[in-house]
């Protein structure tokens, strides 16, 4: 795909990849970013999103100004690169791979909800593909 | 027998960014849940385009994209993806 420009580097690219976000959190504080603080995400029934938290909706910690400009949703989601979660809105928010040991791309930030008590079950997945991968030899050497 | 991993964070680590430490805490709050020892690595993203993305990952057996844009070298995350992508590497782009 020739377009693959992001408009935080670019922000006079016009049908940039990735866009600013179309639905901004309304009366957010001064200086917070376009989506912020805890929203909902709509995850799809059957893909691993669904797996790993064992439920259809969940909140999730954003911190972003961007997102997956909608025009190129059907170019990305081929060569089994899905959307497994979604905003109120129907806006791309978890991006998975099917047929990859472990391939996902979220736009918030599982990171900020973690916690010694509460790990990110987002992030504990990752890390067990990780153990799985290598445990099967399957190392960077 | 604890296991042990090696995690490549794509990006370049300011310590004035919350969400950079909130990336290295929260692999290891998940290492303790899997039974890991996890070494985290934080990867220069310029140096997936100076070194290749071989070299640049330094051993690490799985990569994580590092929240915090603009990136110092937006192509080197582009190649860092799909290396990972391409190579069957455990990824998460946060």
């Amino acid at each position: 795909m020739e377009a693959t420009a992001h408009g935080e580097d670019d922000p006079e690219q016009s049908v940039a990849l990735i866009a600013p976000v179309s639905c901004p959190v309304p009366d957010r504080a001064p200086g917070a970013r376009a989506l912020t603080g805890f929203l909902k995400i709509h995850v799809t029934p059957g893909s691993l999103a669904h797996r790993i938290y064992g439920a259809l909706a969940v909140e999730e910690s954003y911190s972003c100004n961007f997102e997956l400009n909608p025009i190129y949703e059907s170019s990305i989601t081929v060569d089994g690169l899905e959307v497994s979660g979604r905003g109120d809105n129907g806006e791309a928010r978890i991006l998975e791979l099917t047929g990859h040991p472990f391939f996902f791309a979220t736009l918030f930030r599982p990171q900020l909800a973690s916690s010694e008590e509460r790990p990110h079950p987002l992030i504990t997945a990752y890390l067990s593909a990780a153990l799985k991968a290598k445990t099967a030899g399957a190392t960077l050497a | 027998m604890t296991s042990q991993l090696t995690i490549g964070v794509i990006g370049d680590f300011n310590p004035e960014l919350e969400s950079h430490h909130a990336t290295n805490n929260a692999l290891q709050h998940s290492a303790v849940n899997v039974g890991a020892s996890v070494d985290v690595k934080w990867l220069p993203t310029a140096s997936f385009i100076d070194l290749g993305c071989p070299q640049a990952i330094q051993g690490a057996d799985a990569l994580l994209a590092s929240p915090g844009g603009p990136y110092r070298s937006h192509r080197g995350v582009q190649e860092a993806i799909r290396f990972a992508r391409e190579r069957g590497i455990p990824f998460l782009g946060t």
